[in-house]
């Protein structure tokens, strides 16, 4: 069974996994692995163009129809962030913008004053803001009166495929922005970890380098695209509260090798 | 006389417009988008626009990211 449609940023998305293209050494996987993952939306970044370096156009590995992503990769302040965002319009593929805007090298963090400052500007010129953001409530706040239309926190630093090292502060984030849209982004190593974040009510993850560096990436992909319809399934679901002790699920009564049932 | 193309210090065309410059560099057809001096620039204002030295021109695409 496939969990519904549903709409973000203006859009109809049919899956709840949004697919980076990133670090793949050939690209000419990407068709099949856009395939697998049963995805509609993806990111891309915006760069120099480097007319020797070009085979196929990233466009040219995207399924057709797919809602594409620009995100700000690049930018150390809101000003460069919202220029990279201006330049991604301009290519005429949409008015989503993932803004990400990162001045740290080492752990690749998300400076959140820029990014509400940048998600402000952004809003305010009509673009679909998807602020990639550290899961502190009060930014997420600001983020959400600035405009977003929804939220990014990370799991852990980007590459890295340690999950959701920052999973109490995501819960509070789903629990205080029931209105919000919360799609984890960054971090998130394996599908049991994408699932996790589905149940807890994230409304979408987001995996690049999982999907790229595992060994086989089209059937990792697929299981990205299992995970997450299960965790979604499962928080439709709702999950049964957790006990200190056993409760049996079998009946208590009829044993075998006891007395008569009275 | 040179103008600046994605940060690198390039021969200026003689009287030439960016589109021919573009088409020139094999760009013209594909998907790129023109910021020069700061501004985006429209593909079609690109014919009617005469490059001068100095100008900063970039020259952008989309690539694999996440």
């Amino acid at each position: 069974m496939m969990t519904t449609a549903w709409e973000i940023g203006g859009q109809k998305l049919s899956s709840r996994l949004i697919v980076g293209t990133g670090k793949y050494g050939d690209q000419s996987i990407l068709p099949r692995v856009m395939a697998a993952a049963q995805t509609n939306a993806v990111t891309v970044a915006v760069r120099r163009i480097n007319p020797a370096g070009m085979q196929e156009h990233i466009l040219d590995c995207i399924p057709k129809g797919a809602v594409l992503m620009p995100n700000t990769s690049g930018a150390r302040t809101a000003e460069e962030a919202v220029r990279i965002a201006r330049l991604a319009r301009a290519a005429g593929c949409g008015d989503w913008i993932k803004v990400e805007v990162i001045a740290d090298a080492r752990y690749l963090l998300p400076d959140n004053a820029e990014t509400i400052k940048a998600t402000e500007q952004l809003a305010r010129e009509g673009f679909q803001v998807f602020p990639y953001m550290n899961p502190d409530l009060y930014a997420a706040r600001a983020l959400v009166a600035a405009g977003a239309a929804a939220v990014m926190p990370l799991g852990a630093p980007i590459g890295s495929n340690r999950g959701l090292q920052t999973k109490e502060m995501i819960r509070i984030l789903l629990g205080e922005l029931p209105d919000t849209p919360v799609i984890v982004d960054a971090g998130i190593g394996r599908p049991s970890e994408a699932a996790e974040a589905m149940e807890m009510g994230a409304a979408g993850v987001m995996v690049n380098t999982a999907i790229a560096s595992a060994n086989d990436p089209v059937l990792m992909a697929e299981a990205f695209a299992r995970a997450v319809e299960a965790g979604r399934l499962a928080y439709l679901a709702g999950a049964g509260a957790r006990r200190e002790e056993a409760v049996a699920s079998s009946p208590l009564t009829g044993f075998l090798s006891r007395e008569a049932n009275r | 006389m040179a103008f600046i193309v994605n940060g690198e210090q390039t021969p200026l065309p003689n009287a030439g417009t960016l589109a021919g410059y573009l088409a020139a560099q094999g760009l013209l057809d594909k998907h790129i988008v023109i910021e020069l001096n700061g501004a985006i620039r429209r593909r079609d204002e690109w014919d009617s626009i005469l490059l001068q030295a100095g100008d900063a021109l970039e020259i952008v695409t989309f690539v694999g990211g996440g």
